[in-house]
């Protein structure tokens, strides 16, 4: 695998490349010419790819959605004996009889019938191998031993890897299993450069082998009849921010006046688990129906048979407490001859108190033909519990003196255990819509309309056969009036539910969670939701090096509703924080990444290259460098919080600016924060992008294709362009740093556009470094090596490359301040990946410990590296 | 006077840039350019490679021959000689598999090097500064070149014999980066310069801006290139 650069490089020197195009689920690798390579395995050339009508492709951020806009990629396949076998209509089709998990081998259909071992087999996107057997034997039919790809196991899938997919008998497009592919639209698509050498012959071993993936998306249109073939679009994976995330589903349903209560604390209190002391006597005689015990048996015992119940957080619905209360006595009295199963009864308390009462019993176990010397009876004692909604636990210690004449009955005796409900709180009993009550998550948020009104609010569901309960905390849930209104009133008492997608987290693991969750949870470690976008090839390490503690103190619990979208949910932050999600290259060119990049642009000593006069190329006639009109940032934010049904409001506003040029709003929102969590953090980010308002300017630039730049990066310009001009100084052209906010390539020319942004009137800085000393070879007083943390690694590295050796201050925190009391200077020569620096000299004498920190030394004995930090003031710097 | 010109073989992606050598038939070592060059000078670095192989025992040398225009790869031992990939085309070998033999020599044009017969002469002016050099970049069947926004620019005329001219024009050799050497015998080391006005040009072709053929019998196939200087790389 090369790099996109490393193959464009190649075009200086006579090559050239063509584009080769993978689709999901089809072993045919479309190309636009045969050059005599090699099939990858498992995949078929067919040079059948014509790239003349699409748009450039690539991305570029747009930074009000926080997202990059990708470009769609637009192709035609021409005619063939192989594509025309590839798109016509299977000649082998069948139902899925039951749901297919996506590390199956079997695949279930209604009716095999005609089949054969040397069959492929397809279901929705997916190729699942040539079946190894088939067998019509069986109950329903199956289609033996198939070869799925994966489970995803974190790393990137390569050429002729696709996900494998669990799939819903129920699906509507997945319900087919066929012999080739049945539909595209959807499918993922791969977009290859391959290097063509100046004879003509692509290199390596295989076609794909010293090839670089240029572009990755989803096909998005049908395919459509074209002159001498087909033609589809596909948009990008960026683009799919943008669409629904598909997280909710909805139901009907009616208001249950007398729902489940819902418990916050575990009613027997902490380390007192309701001991029962039980008492065990034998049966002497049964005589006249009459029952004479005799001597206690094994003795007066205590069992703490709720020992193990906790309430989670959030709460716990009644029902299911009681429900644990069961199992718990289950397990623990399995253990404990004599005793039999545990109830809850429930009594209707009289008319004059409106209550419900569940009372605790267990089954006397006795034979059917008790005799003498059985085990019957037992003793009991409790402590009291009560709540608002459960009335009060009623505690009768007491033993029970006399049994029914006929023991051989199930005789339920009380154990003085008693839970009055008052009804505080009501209930929505639920179908699903999807017909099956399964899919109602278990927990959650759930929008409820009923008439002319609307609630967000959490649940608790307990699932029954074909139906559901939802009960909500009577703490935080709907007021019992808001729901009787619909009882009492002339509206209808049924209500239209919609289950909300939730996700909680910090807002870094929110978005990573949301971009890869597939239901299948193994895209990765962020693959914890049943509904997410599905995209496996996440960056995530980025989201951790670009959103700081800032980000990472938003920790929030987002409602998804239908027709939310990615943008949507993190959009307005991420535009306020100034962070974007791009898709770039994966260093070794074999993978497209989702990943998380800044969208400011501020000095820096790691940028990535330097884009000189003589990498400008003119296509097309236009100019290469192009001023952009830059919308021009809010000076009146409005952040709007929203979690449920809590909505709550904060406006930073720049009133001086908003007088003088009139008022330029922006308006954000925080889903899932309430502002109190969050306000202080918001408003920092908002003020801050005041000064961005006149600190920008926004260039084009086409550049040749070779340079290694990508979409978030970091660049440095060194231009005299009459286009640029430098505000600080008024001089034509510009030396300094940019931020590429977006790149884009012409497939017809190779051509590549850039979209930056440079400084304007003010420049902003990174602060110069504090990096603690973690460990040092050599000694004290003259170190051989001074290891610091990693992420260092990119700025040192930075100082290096502009002069070697470099010169490092050592200090230590809280100490005077002086360069020649308590700073010494290191000469650096390298700096390794693991953070690793080679001293060759030292200045001053100390006793280095991991006390000490280095920094960067004062402006003369620096380098024009180390001035790019707020270390160096020249006047221009926004501090 | 006799001209030169020779493609830079680059080294990026495998294509030109291996070979393999054996002295017992039984054995073979791989002696990989570890940098892009032009063809003399790999051919060079092969031969130093291999003389320098400890499992070969033999002195290698392998250059063109600018009187007859082959490749010539030649030892003091005999040798078999695998070459890799487009290497052949390149060096004008009809097979990339060359029997053992103390001296192999090309059999066809080497398409990344023209002399000798293969080539009557070059003409060019000085070189030019200009601005706006013609810019465009294209791919794959329709040229290959790129260039910069401001450089030197310079039109050549190379004569071809017509007999090769077809197969020379279709070579990669007007698509890259070029070295050219006016005259062999009599130029001086380094690159062209106002103070170096006998050096060698180094250039990126832009396009081909015609061929003609010319002379008695047509036996000499005019072709017009533009081309850049090669600077800032």
């Amino acid at each position: 695998m090369a790099k996109f650069s490393e193959v464009a490089d190649a075009l200086r020197h006579g090559w050239s490349w063509l584009y080769a195009l993978e689709v999901e689920g089809c072993h045919l690798i479309f190309c636009e010419a045969d050059v005599g390579a090699s099939d990858p395995a498992g995949l078929q050339q067919s040079a059948t790819l014509k790239i003349d009508k699409s748009a450039a492709v690539g991305s570029r951020i747009d930074r009000e959605k926080g997202i990059g806009v990708g470009f769609d990629l637009t192709v035609t396949i021409m005619r063939s004996e192989d594509t025309e076998t590839i798109f016509k209509k299977p000649t082998k089709i069948a139902r899925l009889a039951s749901d297919l998990t996506h590390t199956a081998t079997t695949v279930q259909v209604e009716d095999a019938t005609g089949w054969t071992t040397s069959d492929q087999v397809f279901i929705g996107t997916e190729f699942l191998g040539t079946a190894g057997n088939v067998d019509t034997s069986s109950t329903p039919h199956e289609l033996q031993t198939v070869t799925r790809h994966g489970p995803y196991a974190g790393t990137p899938y390569h050429w002729g890897v696709w996900p494998a997919y669990k799939v819903d008998k129920r699906s509507a497009v997945a319900t087919w299993v066929t012999n080739s592919p049945l539909y595209w639209r959807g499918r993922m698509v791969r977009m290859w450069l391959v290097p063509v050498d100046q004879f003509g012959a692509a290199t390596g071993s295989h076609l794909l082998e010293n090839a670089s993936l240029a572009w990755a998306g989803h096909i998005s249109t049908d395919i459509v009849p074209a002159p001498d073939g087909w033609t589809f679009a596909a948009k990008s994976d960026d683009r799919r921010l943008e669409e629904s995330l598909a997280a909710s589903i909805s139901g009907t349903g009616k208001i249950e006046p007398n729902a489940d209560p819902f418990l916050t604390e575990y009613p027997f209190g902490s380390g007192d688990a309701f001991a029962i002391t039980l008492t065990q006597k034998s049966l002497d005689t049964i005589s006249g129906g009459a029952i004479v015990f005799g001597s206690v048996k094994d003795g007066p015992r205590t069992v703490t048979p709720f020992e193990g119940l906790t309430i989670p957080a959030g709460g716990l619905a009644l029902s299911s407490f009681m429900a644990a209360v069961v199992d718990a006595w289950d397990t623990e009295m399995s253990s404990v001859d004599h005793y039999g199963a545990f109830r809850w009864h429930k009594t209707q308390d009289s008319a004059a108190v409106p209550r419900i009462t569940y009372e605790a019993q267990v089954l006397a176990k006795a034979a059917s033909a008790a005799a003498a010397g059985d085990v019957l009876l037992m003793g009991y004692s409790a402590p009291v519990y009560s709540t608002a909604s459960i009335a009060a636990w009623t505690v009768a210690p007491g033993v029970v003196s006399a049994l029914p004449q006929y023991i051989s009955d199930e005789i339920w005796i009380p154990i003085g255990l008693k839970i009055h409900v008052t009804p505080t709180s009501m209930g929505i009993r639920v179908t699903s819509d999807t017909g099956d009550v399964s899919d109602i998550p278990t927990s959650g948020w759930v929008r409820v309309e009923f008439g002319d009104r609307e609630m967000v609010t959490k649940y608790q569901a307990t699932t029954t056969p074909g139906e559901a309960l939802l009960t909500f905390n009577p703490a935080t849930g709907p007021a019992p009036t808001a729901l009787s209104a619909s009882v009492t009133d002339e509206e209808p008492t049924e209500v239209s539910v919609e289950f909300l997608g939730l996700v909680s987290g910090s807002y870094p693991d929110m978005m990573r969670k949301v971009i890869t969750s597939s239901g299948r949870g193994n895209n990765g470690a962020y693959d914890t939701l049943t509904h997410g976008y599905d995209l496996p090839d996440l960056d995530a390490s980025t989201f951790d090096e670009v959103m700081d503690d800032g980000w990472n103190h938003l920790v929030g619990d987002v409602a998804i509703a239908a027709r939310t979208s990615f943008v949507d949910l993190f959009g307005g932050l991420m535009r306020l924080g100034r962070v974007a999600v791009v898709p770039r290259t994966s260093d070794t060119g074999q993978a497209i990444k989702l990943s998380a990049v800044r969208t400011d642009v501020y000095d820096s000593p790691d940028y990535n290259i330097t884009v000189e006069d003589y990498h400008l190329i003119r296509s097309g006639g236009a100019s290469p460098v192009r001023q952009l009109n830059r919308r021009l940032d809010p000076n009146h934010w409005t952040i709007e919080f929203e979690r449920g049904e809590d909505k709550q409001r904060l406006i930073v506003r720049d009133i001086v600016a908003a007088r003088a040029e009139g008022v330029n709003a922006g308006r954000v929102t925080a889903h899932g924060l309430r502002k109190e969590d969050a306000d202080l953090t918001l408003a920092a980010w908002a003020r801050s992008s005041f000064a961005d308002r006149h600190g920008m300017l926004a260039y084009e630039l086409d550049v040749a294709p070779w340079l290694d730049i990508q979409t978030g990066d970091l660049i440095n310009l060194n231009l005299t362009h009459w286009a640029l001009w430098n505000r600080a100084t008024g001089a034509q052209g510009y030396a300094g740093l940019a931020r590429v906010i977006g790149r884009r390539v012409a497939l017809a020319t190779g051509s590549c556009t850039l979209t930056v942004l440079i400084h304007g009137t003010f420049k902003t800085a990174t602060l110069a470094p504090s990096m603690p000393v973690t460990a040092f070879t050599g000694s004290a007083s003259d170190p051989a090596t001074v290891t610091v943390d990693q992420k260092f690694v990119a700025a040192v590295s930075a100082y290096l490359t502009a002069a070697s050796p470099v010169r490092l201050y050592a200090y230590r925190p809280g100490f005077e301040y002086s360069y020649s009391t308590t700073l010494y200077a290191y000469d650096v020569t390298e700096i390794s990946a693991a953070g690793v620096m080679t001293v060759s000299a030292t200045v001053g004498s100390f006793s280095l410990s991991s006390d000490y920190h280095l920094t960067i030394p004062p402006e003369a004995q620096g380098n024009t590296a180390q001035a790019l930090h707020t270390h160096t003031d020249d006047g221009t710097v926004w501090r | 006077m006799s001209a030169l010109i020779e493609c830079f073989l680059w080294k990026g992606l495998p294509s030109v840039d291996s070979l393999k050598i054996s002295e017992d038939g039984v054995t073979w070592y791989t002696i990989t350019k570890t940098s892009t060059q032009t063809v003399q000078q790999t051919l060079s670095a092969f031969a130093s490679a291999a003389t320098a192989e400890s499992g070969l025992s033999g002195a290698y040398s392998f250059d063109v021959n600018t009187t007859t225009g082959a490749v010539v790869l030649s030892s003091s031992v005999a040798f078999s000689v695998e070459l890799m990939r487009s290497l052949p085309a390149a060096l004008g070998f009809a097979s990339g598999v060359l029997a053992s033999s103390t001296s192999h020599t090309s059999t066809s044009t080497p398409l990344a090097v023209l002399c000798g017969p293969n080539l009557h002469g070059v003409n060019y002016d000085a070189p030019a500064p200009v601005e706006d050099v013609n810019q465009f970049a294209t791919r794959w069947g329709r040229g290959k070149s790129y260039v910069h926004a401001s450089g030197s620019q310079v039109r050549l005329e190379v004569f071809l014999p017509s007999a090769i001219a077809e197969e020379a024009i279709a070579s990669p050799m007007w698509s890259g980066r070029l070295r050219i050497i006016p005259d062999v015998e009599d130029y001086t080391t380094g690159a062209y310069s106002s103070t170096n006005l006998r050096g060698y040009l180094d250039c990126y072709v832009h396009e081909v801006t015609e061929t003609e053929q010319i002379g008695a019998g047509k036996h000499i196939t005019r072709v017009g290139l533009l081309a850049s200087l090669d600077e800032g790389y």
